[in-house]
């Protein structure tokens, strides 16, 4: 089963293309790295399967719906790559608020939300206001309104941004935690250490193309770093 | 449909919420207090009685024409205040981004564009029937004015306040705060010199005659009602023909910038 799907996706914002008939597939149960330089169009992409963005040629699917259709964000989390959190909400109400959009409701939604936040490291600071939290906090905050619900497809862009060394490593648990369950994670990242110790597959694009894609042991070839594979794939 | 009226409900308090928070309150509970000051005072004129020429005459016969500014005013100003806080209320969400995290839940776009527009609108809406039930109260117990066209101003402005909300929040996907807001005053303004004109009696051409013949009427909506209490007062018009049309402008206001937000990129 397909979870992603981009199909000849071409985006432009004004004069300046963001995608080029870009394909990607992601199937169901990885954990996906999209990688890139900076302005290959990785965020355009992650928010074009999201229904954030729409594209100007081509067609995205999730779990095989248009992302327009609720239904087809029904148990998906999504961290950006730019966290605007409202700065006044108090982090419960944020977590609740979310949690009841997702459709978690009652005894179910504080149980998700306390275990959430536990898990996250941000339980000490759920009567604050979201606004209050470091850049560090927010990004754990960021997590849990993503992980919020246990989503069967989690979408991070730059996840440890902002992150210390322990957040990064913690942030490494929660994804490896989401694929256990069964759960699909395209994560899009700069950090190829994280990427080669999380995911399982790699897609890299380069203005708005994909230009490598596949399992890590068969991009990656023997001697070579994940950094190498990189380089080839962009510098080609 | 029915799925959608919960997260519909759940963000519209927290676009309500979201409006209210920080010196937004200070500014709309100044602006009551001062409406209510002057409601007060306007709706305790013309009592009593005064001498004109050795003549004495019962100042209630005027109560009619002096209410009926105040109550306009009362009208316009929640309209106004009605678009400034739509404006305000899907900017500020895709300016920060914050949107996004909202949109990836499994809401419709329209759903969302829809909960900012009522709380909005709930906002605009309950200073409204503070301000207008305030003096509907006064000048039935103190100039025993009958209250229904008042009632009637007040619907009146309610069609006018989710038009020009929904124009103003309109504005906002494109346009910078400034510019949405001058626009909006500009329509109102035009709206209410080409309104009055009519009402009087005078044939309007060009712009200003379109505006009156197809535009909002926003002025005269609330004017024609309380024509009542001033019958002597040579204003003219179809105060049923004039709220259907208010009504429709309402309608499709709020259909065009939920359909416009459902095509937007949020970037």
């Amino acid at each position: 089963m397909i979870a992603v799907e981009l199909a000849g996706v071409s985006k432009r914002y004004g004069a300046q293309p963001a995608l080029d008939g870009l394909d990607l597939v992601v199937p169901s149960g990885r954990v996906v790295g999209l990688l890139g330089p900076n302005g290959a169009g990785k965020s355009t992409a992650l928010r074009i399967v999201l229904g954030l963005v729409r594209p100007g040629r081509g067609h995205a699917r999730l779990r095989g719906r248009d992302p327009l259709d609720p239904e087809a964000r029904r148990g998906v989390g999504y961290l950006p790559e730019r966290l605007a959190l409202p700065p006044e909400v108090a982090v419960r109400r944020l977590l609740h608020l979310h949690g009841a959009l997702a459709g978690l409701r009652g005894a179910a939604l504080d149980e998700a939300i306390e275990r959430t936040a536990e898990e996250t490291g941000v339980i000490e600071r759920l009567r604050e206001p979201a606004g209050s939290l470091s850049k560090g906090l927010a990004q754990r905050l960021g997590f849990a309104l993503a992980l919020l619900g246990e989503p069967d497809l989690l979408i991070l862009d730059e996840p440890t941004s902002g992150l210390d060394p322990l957040g990064v490593r913690a942030a490494r648990d929660w994804i490896r935690g989401a694929r256990a369950r069964g759960a699909t994670v395209l994560v899009s990242s700069h950090s190829l250490s994280e990427v080669e110790r999380c995911c399982e597959e790699v897609a890299i694009l380069r203005d708005g193309r994909l230009v490598a894609a596949g399992p890590l042991e068969t991009l990656v070839r023997p001697g070579e770093s994940l950094e190498d594979a990189f380089v080839r794939a962009v510098e080609a | 449909m029915a799925e959608q009226s919960r997260p519909f409900l759940l963000l519209a308090r927290e676009a309500a919420r979201d409006l209210l928070r920080g010196r937004t309150t200070v500014v709309l509970a100044g602006l009551c207090l001062l409406a209510l000051l002057a409601t007060h005072s306007c709706t305790g004129c013309f009592q009593g009685t005064a001498v004109v020429h050795g003549e004495e005459i019962d100042l209630s016969r005027f109560a009619g024409v002096a209410s009926l500014p105040l109550l306009v005013i009362l009208g316009l100003g929640t309209q106004l205040l009605a678009a400034a806080l739509a404006e305000e209320a899907l900017r500020r969400p895709l300016e920060t981004g914050s949107a996004s995290l909202w949109l990836v839940r499994p809401i419709r776009r329209e759903t969302y564009a829809a909960a900012r527009l009522a709380g909005a609108l709930a906002v605009a809406g309950g200073i409204g029937l503070l301000l207008f039930g305030s003096a509907i109260a006064l000048l039935a117990l103190r100039q025993e004015l009958d209250p229904e066209p008042a009632l009637l101003a007040a619907a009146a402005s309610g069609l006018g306040a989710t038009a020009l909300g929904a124009l103003s929040m309109l504005g906002s996907l494109f346009l910078p705060r400034i510019a949405t807001l001058g626009l909006t005053l500009g329509l109102l303004s035009a709206t209410l010199l080409a309104n009055t004109a009519s009402l009087l009696g005078g044939r309007l051409e060009g712009v200003l005659g379109a505006i009156d013949r197809i535009g909002p009427p926003l002025f005269a909506a609330v004017v024609l009602p309380l024509a009542d209490w001033a019958p002597w007062l040579p204003i003219r018009g179809n105060s049923l023909e004039v709220a259907l049309r208010l009504g429709l402008w309402a309608l499709l206001a709020v259909v065009l910038v939920l359909a416009v937000f459902r095509r937007i990129d949020l970037r």
